[in-house]
């Protein structure tokens, strides 16, 4: 058996305040390499946020990030974009690029530059194309593009970093049912391939069904944490998201049907 | 892929060398409009130094100054619309030229209009700065360069205004309109270093603005420090459009229409659009400022006047093209 790997980016006592707000407040998360780590809450709960402090955008107020128990601060910009890459939740293109130049951009932090890519860039954008299925329209430039094609031409950008650590905010919102497994399919199978894997998910069932932990937002705070059935309980879920919830066990697999809105009150 | 790329900066830089010598021939002697400068007598040689290189090799360096700092400056904004006069260092500029005509310096030398039309631009890139502070957003930016410009049109005015004489007044707003005719070489030798400073601080963005297609975070997410970014290309278009308005007045709608015509060769991406358009821009002005010296009118037209005669219509096509997409 292999030992356990330590943790690849760990998150201390970490707080953020952003205008006299408290988005942040004292978390502690550890994702190791091999790891896929969902992070549920309702919105505003501090999930992007987050994900930003940890991709090294936005600076906690306290604690701090580390990657290989380095202090993200004491790396450069380039050495952190080469350790870590992330997806941002707003889908972002402002030119309409060749779907193929989009990916080529996450070899970027490689120096790769003006088109020209070593076989290590090509080989890591065609792995990446392949793995979010936009290979087919690599070609096609991305003016062209449905809103599901745009997501996943913009996921094979941050696959194509090939980092150690992977940072994805919302990855499946918007794509159909088929493209939602077929995303969580290449996380997991990213982290399969000893990445740590963090990812922000608004659909709980996914989330159960894919992530090795969960981690439950609210308030900024973290509600609860660990495997998935011990997060995902009809108590958690009606704090964070003020929803009553009916889970249903089948063959194992635990399935989440919310039922209706709850008060303030009855939380 | 990027050998068409390559094809293109290759095309590009041989039709500029093709049409240099041309320029050189090209101009109104004796009534013809056509002398090659190796016919040999001594007026000709002296029409080659003293007119022609000039003027051609300011028509290139402005034009490619214009053209590249506009397709930098829409790569930093993401916005094909934005022009390099945005940022208020030609207007600043050509105030400081006005402002040498309105104190009489340009009868004494005629380093002066260009010296006080770098100047201009130096203060209002200060000003810029200063205005929008060490972590402005870029809109903070803009808007800051929107306002200068405001101010330098203002002051421009009121020298205009309040010209001593109508000759003054007249010779004021020639110069405005940009021409570059009747400038020496010492006059390109003074702007000259500006422009290169310029040119390096553009050509050096490429990255960055490849990475900012994807949007401000992800290329920070990515390494880029956009402050340096931002700085670079401001600074960059600050200080070469500035020298170049500084030598020969405003020439609008080269930086905007440039990138535009080779964007797409390109396929959008706004680091490889910065040598084609660099190159695009000094064949575009050279071919321009070639077809005012042989218009059959009774005065010779200002280049800026031409250009802005063609860009504007261009500019409103532009507008109306993107209306469509927007519809669609």
């Amino acid at each position: 058996m292999r030992h356990v790997p330590q943790a690849l980016i760990e998150v201390k006592d970490l707080s953020l305040q952003r205008q006299d707000r408290q988005v942040l407040q004292s978390i502690q998360l550890q994702v190791r390499a091999g790891e896929l780590v969902g992070v549920l809450g309702a919105n505003g709960a501090g999930k992007s946020s987050l994900l930003q402090v940890m991709a090294g955008l936005l600076v906690p107020t306290e604690g701090q990030v580390s990657l290989d128990s380095h202090s993200i601060h004491a790396w450069s910009a380039q050495q952190r974009a080469r350790y870590i890459a992330w997806l941002a939740q707003g889908r972002e293109l402002h030119w309409p690029l060749p779907v193929r130049e989009v990916v080529a951009l996450g070899r970027f932090v490689h120096g790769m530059h003006a088109g020209n890519m070593s076989k290590a860039d090509q080989a890591a954008c065609e792995r990446a194309m392949r793995s979010t299925g936009v290979w087919p329209f690599a070609e096609r430039s991305s003016l062209a593009l449905s809103g599901g094609e745009l997501a996943r031409v913009l996921l094979a950008r941050a696959l194509a970093v090939e980092a150690p650590v992977l940072l994805a905010d919302e990855p499946i919102a918007g794509l159909d049912p088929f493209y939602q497994l077929s995303v969580m399919q290449t996380l997991r199978a990213e982290a399969q391939r000893q990445r740590a894997v963090v990812v922000v998910l608004h659909d709980l069932n996914l989330a159960a069904r894919f992530c090795d932990r969960l981690i439950l937002l609210h308030h900024g705070r973290v509600l609860a944490e660990g495997a998935p059935a011990s997060v995902l309980t009809e108590a958690h879920l009606a704090t964070a998201f003020r929803v009553a919830v009916r889970i249903q066990s089948e063959q194992g697999d635990n399935r989440i049907v919310p039922l209706h809105c709850l008060d303030q009150n009855d939380a | 892929m990027n050998c068409s790329r390559q094809a293109l900066v290759l095309g590009l830089s041989v039709a500029l060398l093709l049409i240099m010598p041309l320029s050189l021939c090209l101009g109104r002697v004796n009534g013809a409009y056509w002398s090659p400068f190796w016919a040999g007598s001594e007026l000709d040689w002296l029409i080659l130094i003293e007119l022609r290189l000039p003027r051609t090799l300011l028509a290139v360096l402005v034009g490619m100054i214009l053209g590249l700092a506009g397709a930098a400056l829409q790569g930093l904004l993401r916005n094909p619309l934005a022009e390099p006069g945005v940022i208020g260092a030609g207007a600043s500029a050509a105030l400081g030229a006005v402002l040498a005509l309105y104190f009489g310096l340009a009868a004494l030398s005629f380093w002066w209009v260009p010296i006080c039309g770098i100047a201009g631009a130096l203060v209002s890139l200060s000003l810029l700065f200063a205005l929008a502070g060490k972590k402005a957003s870029i809109a903070t930016l803009i808007l800051a360069g929107v306002a200068i410009n405001a101010l330098a049109g203002a002051l421009t005015a009121l020298a205009l205004n309040l010209a001593p004489n109508p000759f003054a007044s007249i010779e004021m707003i020639f110069w405005l309109l940009g021409s570059v005719a009747d400038r020496s070489l010492g006059q390109i030798a003074l702007c000259l270093p500006f422009l290169l400073l310029g040119c390096v601080l553009l050509l050096s963005s490429a990255r960055g603005l490849a990475a900012l297609s994807l949007g401000e975070s992800t290329a920070i997410s990515m390494g880029v420090d956009m402050a340096r970014l931002q700085r670079k290309v401001l600074l960059g278009t600050g200080l070469a459009v500035g020298a170049a308005v500084a030598t020969v007045g405003n020439i609008g709608f080269v930086g905007l229409v440039v990138p535009h015509l080779l964007r797409a060769r390109v396929a959008h991406n706004p680091a490889a659009l910065l040598w084609p358009s660099m190159l695009g821009g000094g064949i575009l002005l050279l071919l321009a400022d070639m077809l005012v010296r042989i218009m059959p009118l009774g005065q010779e037209l200002k280049l800026g006047v031409l250009t802005a005669m063609i860009g504007a219509p261009f500019f409103m096509w532009m507008i109306l093209q993107l209306a469509r997409k927007e519809r669609v």
